[in-house]
């Protein structure tokens, strides 16, 4: 069987590698827009940190593509998908599929603001953004966007001598993965590593007349040699979309449990598809690398016939900010704003947590400076364990000695039971 | 399968020689919070259990680190880290359901237990029993060994005009 893998990062990585367990024998074509071997994504801001050498993000070499059974096709870009004919055409030839994987990922969105093209401009996403901006050499940056790529990017230029003013348009900062009171814990994190931080400030104008030479918001301005733009992402499905596969609500290709999209033998995966919540059932894009792996590891097995059932989106963060881990697994306050939430909070020694309960089962946690015992819980909020039940073993002396990590959950869902022994 | 280490919390009596040999043996560092087995404990502090990688047949860890640094390693069924690739993001640590992968903050690095090669030192210096070198099914036999057998003898006590003699 002829497979053709559209991607090279790590959900059209981990499909090289399911297929190649389950069925030695089929040819694999690996269409990729970037010419470098697959790197980490995540690492990116740890580059520029310079925190870990470049050479450190490659998870793979050119002699890793080179493998019996494999055409790795690094630098030919996707510009056409034929259904219909069954093949897919790259500037330079056409390749014809019997089963193909579209896992094409996502690009930053800049948006429309005049000034966007002027040199200083930058995203972070791929490996040549780095290089683009170490070139540069930035010595006052403004980072628009505080999401998880935001706050590292922010985090990362500080690190190595560049003054960072961090813009966030939402009322707080990652306001995707925390609730607003731990994000303030946050913010004032980084405020004490020397990175002020303005919310509900949208840019209006980035000024300068060859080159970036400032920041106009809507309340101020700030003069500054490099904007990077860390404002979002969008999954990058025009191909797709033109050969009349079908795109969901959020943007991204609509996918079935079974990873398959609308147009038959075609399968995708990763940043540039969209799913559902594991928790709500509700539409969600992805844009994890955990979830890229399970994601093709699901599409790899369905085309190769198995049968495999994606679970759906469960997501954990986690990021160092002012030298302590700041983490969150399932989903925020914003996310469950209508059900009737319970939530459970704490600080003890500094540290900070947050358990989101709705009908006794936990439905997301934030921990900030803790990370231990964190694992427990995030068992407990994919197997939807009531807490009730987690009490009950805890109450029993036997369960509980059988159980004996679970304790560390208890630390946290039941804070009274905790403190009393102190 | 393979042998693993297995924990017998009734025989652990929390001395925690277990933590410092690990960090001996491991990291040339005398402390415990050097070490890859965890020593938890009950609320009421009426028991203490060491907990240490359970090398899952689907382990979480290798599904969430970035670096694509963990995995399965064929021929003892092992979960195998390179732990010279890994930069320190702590998402291992954060997902794993026993906490067993720990946090090595001098070095940057997250670990978990190797078995030492095979050879599982903490076990060696047990002074309780209370770890122990097992296949999964051989740990499974012995305990239902040693459940029968206290059952027998409770049984055997219970019965009118038994001695109740035990052995």
């Amino acid at each position: 069987m002829r497979i053709v893998i559209v991607g090279n990062g790590a959900a059209a990585n981990e499909a090289v590698a399911t297929i190649g367990r389950v069925d030695s024998r089929s040819e694999i074509i690996l269409l990729a827009r970037e010419t470098l071997p697959q790197y980490s994504a995540c690492a990116l801001a740890d580059i520029l940190a310079d925190w870990i050498p470049v050479q450190k993000a490659f998870l793979k070499n050119e002699q890793d593509y080179r493998q019996p059974g494999i055409e790795a096709c690094l630098g030919e870009e996707v510009i056409a998908l034929h259904p219909a004919e069954k093949y897919v055409q790259t500037r330079y030839n056409d390749y014809s599929y019997d089963r193909l994987i579209i896992a094409s990922g996502s690009s930053a969105v800049i948006p429309p603001v005049p000034g966007r093209n002027l040199e200083g401009n930058f995203i972070l996403k791929n490996m040549s953004d780095v290089v683009d901006i170490q070139q540069h050499q930035p010595h006052k940056a403004v980072v628009v966007g505080a999401g998880n790529i935001g706050v590292e990017t922010a985090i990362a230029l500080k690190h190595v001598g560049c003054d960072v003013v961090l813009i966030e348009k939402q009322e707080f900062i990652l306001s995707n993965i925390f609730d607003s009171h731990p994000s303030a814990i946050i913010q004032q994190l980084l405020e004490k590593d020397g990175i002020p931080v303005y919310t509900r400030e949208g840019v209006v104008e980035v000024d300068g007349s060859e080159r970036v030479e400032g920041v106009t918001t809507d309340h101020r301005s700030i003069p500054c040699d490099t904007v990077i733009w860390t404002a979002g992402t969008k999954p990058n499905v025009s191909w797709a979309e033109q050969a009349g596969i079908q795109i969901g609500q959020l943007g991204g290709i609509k996918v079935d449990r079974h990873m398959h999209t609308s147009v038959q033998d075609v399968f995708a995966c990763g940043d540039c598809i969209e799913t559902f919540h594991m928790l709500t059932g509700k539409p969600a894009l992805s844009g994890l690398w955990s979830g890229a792996k399970i994601q093709a590891r699901t599409a790899a097995l369905n085309c190769m016939g198995e049968d495999a059932e994606y679970e759906g989106i469960c997501n954990m963060l986690i990021e160092e900010v002012g030298g302590k881990p700041c983490l969150s697994m399932g989903l925020t306050t914003q996310d469950l704003s209508e059900s009737n939430l319970r939530l459970i909070e704490e600080y003890k020694q500094g540290d900070y947590y947050r358990v989101l309960l709705v009908d006794d089962r936990i439905m997301g946690f934030q921990s900030i400076g803790r990370v231990n015992g964190s694992g427990a819980m995030f068992s407990l909020l994919r197997k939807r364990t009531r807490v009730q039940d987690v009490k009950d073993a805890l109450d029993n002396r036997q369960l509980q000695a059988g159980l004996s990590w679970y304790v560390q959950a208890g630390d946290y869902l039941f804070p009274e039971r905790s403190s009393k022994e102190d | 399968m393979e042998r693993r280490i297995i924990v017998d919390p009734n025989l652990c009596d929390g001395c925690g020689i277990c933590q410092l040999i690990c960090a001996f043996e491991k990291e040339k560092v005398w402390h415990p919070s050097a070490a890859r087995i965890l020593l938890t404990q009950s609320e009421d502090n009426s028991w203490i259990h060491p907990v240490v990688c359970q090398h899952c047949d689907s382990p979480p860890c290798a599904v969430f680190c970035v670096m694509n640094l963990i995995s399965k390693d064929d021929r003892n069924d092992c979960t195998i880290r390179e732990e010279t690739r890994c930069i320190g993001c702590r998402a291992c640590e954060a997902v794993c359901p026993f906490s067993a992968a720990v946090w090595m903050e001098d070095r940057g690095v997250v670990v978990h237990c190797d078995l030492c090669g095979g050879q599982p030192q903490c076990v060696k210096y047990c002074p309780s029993g209370a770890l122990q070198y097992y296949t999964p099914e051989e740990a499974n036999a012995r305990r239902r060994y040693h459940i029968a057998g206290s059952r027998a003898v409770e049984v055997q006590s219970a019965m009118p005009g038994a001695r109740g003699e035990k052995r």
